[in-house]
């Protein structure tokens, strides 16, 4: 490595650390701003001292008994500087971010880092200044056009979303605290009626609110307002239904609905039509072990398979790793192939896949299941995929399940083992006179063009260019070796 | 023609469907529209990646480490009719791994990016047609 690059690696570094520290002080930030703070700035016309007295009374007082001041001869002009507006402090943000930025990419990492030491304070000034901070970041993003070409937007658009969150994060913990929840609910009825507006708001929305503890009891009806609009596809229903799902996860968490009162619920929405709650439904019902077979059999009878789909993937990532393979195996009949549900699922937990694949091999069934297990389990981090991808090859009848063995190895960096895995598919007769099998082999071959491994493309190349392959294969074979060739030739044949 | 051709010939049309029916694995094809399926989460930026036929997105609240496209394709269902199912091409599942890049320095997130990693076939589904089983 040279000493430019070992420079840049240690810039990188440094980068990283202060990015994780800059972080970690948000965070510790945002909590010190739960308590107590001044005021918010009076407004702009009650900035002498006669008419801030008259506007304090104003705000305190019963209108019955408010006295009326009589403004007095104004003081004489001095030059003050004028206190900044929320948008002009959200402006000065977003062009420091941008500013950052640029001595950061330049590697003046001093300057970034006052640069962002600079930020820091004027974001905390920002948020102790406007105990309404979240109420104007939102309505500064609802403001905002859609596309906006301005090439600061998105400096904007993060500072506003910072805001957000730390607004939110602060009334939640104050609320938590005082026992007291108007401000944070109030905010966040807010934000979910505007979510509809703007695709901004809908992707900030969803950031701000999902998976977080902000959704309550009291904001059920709107977020089913949002699910009602998705059914009529003027919302994402993905949105619609992981909110759904964060507002259900909340309820049980805190305890505003029970486990039972929620599964009761989820059950009538089952016979709903719209599709996030009857998504929404199947996931909370699953996850209650009483409850899964009625869902599995609701499903089965039902045969929609994109819902089968959406509740594969959502069982796969996050039922505990037996339920979600009872619910794959259950779901068979209605989608045999489920490779995408597999492997996610292979990613968290490879050995109970890899024990159910064996457990088919020796009944010697369910070829399809198989192969989507030995799928999920090449996801695995480790060797845990190859062991049984080998396992498979020498041990599996089934040539298809030996194919998706081979995409094990030819995933993995090892070109010799993928060379290896690639020539015993071959030797199968099944597979190498079939066009339909070698489009799987020329595929798995494909990913062997990023290695750069010459003469393992021209050995293996040669093989499969001798074999009858589609005319798709033929064409994508031809274009592996045109990049991957010196010349795009295959070398002499040993 | 006489009689007795005929009824060879009767006899052999028979004897032809019902081996056929015996043979024919009676399968029809079932349409899996495609799915996407998102691996876990980092705490990143914005995604935006396109692959043929789909196209992802400001996917918030962070970057997948890995999403897996599996395109529309069929499965072989039993049939009542006399019918096979057919390949007529192949289509690869797609890996495609992510990575938050980090290019700015500073408490607000604007500058961390979603980035493809590597993207790689991780198997294949079938286009299947479904035939008449020959007589």
């Amino acid at each position: 490595m040279s000493h430019t690059s070992k420079a840049a690696t240690r810039s990188r570094r440094t980068v990283l650390i202060l990015t994780t520290t800059g972080l970690v002080f948000a965070l510790a930030f945002g909590i010190a701003l739960g308590g107590p703070r001044p005021p918010a700035p009076a407004p702009a016309a009650s900035t002498t001292p006669t008419a801030a007295a008259a506007a304090t009374q104003a705000r305190g007082d019963d209108p019955a008994t408010r006295v009326v001041i009589v403004p007095e001869a104004p003081p004489p002009v001095v030059a003050t500087t004028a206190e900044p507006s929320f948008e002009q402090r959200v402006e000065e943000l977003a062009q420091i971010a941008r500013r950052t930025a640029e001595l950061a990419e330049q590697d003046d990492l001093a300057a970034a880092t006052a640069s962002d030491q600079t930020a820091r304070e004027r974001f905390g000034e920002l948020m102790q200044r406007f105990d309404d901070a979240g109420e104007r970041g939102l309505a500064m993003l609802a403001a905002m056009p859609v596309p906006d070409l301005d090439p600061l937007t998105p400096a904007r658009r993060g500072v506003l979303r910072v805001v957000l969150q730390g607004e939110l994060q602060r009334r939640h913990e104050t609320a938590l605290a005082v026992q007291d929840h108007r401000r944070v609910d109030a905010l966040v009825s807010n934000l979910v009626d505007l979510m509809p507006g703007t695709e901004f708001l809908i992707a900030d929305g969803e950031w701000a609110l999902a998976d977080r503890p902000y959704l309550r009891l009291v904001h059920e009806p709107a977020v089913l307002s949002l699910v009602r609009l998705s059914s009529e596809e003027r919302f994402p229903r993905s949105v619609a239904t992981r909110l759904l799902l964060t507002l259900w996860h909340n309820l049980q968490a805190t305890g505003e609905r029970s486990s039972d009162e929620l599964s009761r619920l989820a059950l009538l929405m089952l016979a709903d039509g719209d599709p996030s709650q009857r998504t929404a439904a199947c996931r909370q019902l699953l996850l209650d072990a009483r409850y899964r077979p009625l869902v599995l059999s609701w499903l089965r009878e039902r045969g929609d398979r994109t819902i089968a789909n959406e509740i594969a993937s959502l069982a796969a990532r996050d039922l505990p790793p037996t339920a979600a393979l009872d619910v794959l195996r259950e779901l068979g009949p209605l989608l045999p192939r489920l490779p995408g549900a597999y492997m996610t699922l292979g990613f968290r937990a490879p050995e109970v896949l890899a024990d159910a694949y064996r457990e088919l091999l020796a009944s010697n069934t369910q070829p399809s299941r198989r192969t989507d297990l030995l799928a999920g389990v090449a996801m695995a981090p480790g060797e845990i995929g190859v062991e049984l991808a080998q396992f498979a090859l020498d041990n599996d009848p089934s040539p298809d399940v030996c194919l998706q063995a081979m995409f094990a190895f030819c995933t993995r960096r090892d070109v010799t083992g993928a060379e290896a895995a690639i020539n015993r598919v071959l030797d199968d007769e099944a597979v190498r006179n079939d066009p339909a099998r070698l489009d799987a082999v020329v595929m798995a071959f494909q990913n062997l063009e990023a290695g750069g491994d010459v003469n393992v493309i021209d050995r293996v190349g040669q093989r499969l260019n001798n074999l009858p392959l589609s005319p798709a294969s033929r064409q994508l074979l031809a274009g592996i070796l045109q990049r991957a060739l010196p010349g795009g030739e295959f070398s002499t044949p040993r | 023609m006489n009689v007795r051709s005929l009824l060879m010939m009767l006899f052999a049309a028979v004897f032809a469907v019902g081996a056929a029916a015996q043979n024919c694995p009676k399968e029809r094809t079932l349409d899996v529209p495609a799915s996407v399926t998102f691996g876990p989460v980092q705490n990143c930026g914005d995604i935006n990646y396109r692959l043929p036929g789909i196209s992802l997105s400001t996917v918030p609240n962070g970057c997948p480490m890995f999403l897996i496209y599996t395109p529309p394709h069929q499965v072989a269902v039993p049939s009542d009719n006399l019918t096979q199912v057919v390949s007529t091409s192949t289509s690869a599942i797609t890996l495609a791994t992510f990575r938050c890049q980090t290019r700015w320095l500073i408490i607000i997130p604007i500058g961390s990016n979603c980035v493809l990693d590597q993207q790689k076939n991780v198997g294949v589904v079938q286009t299947l047609v479904t035939a008449p089983c020959q007589l």
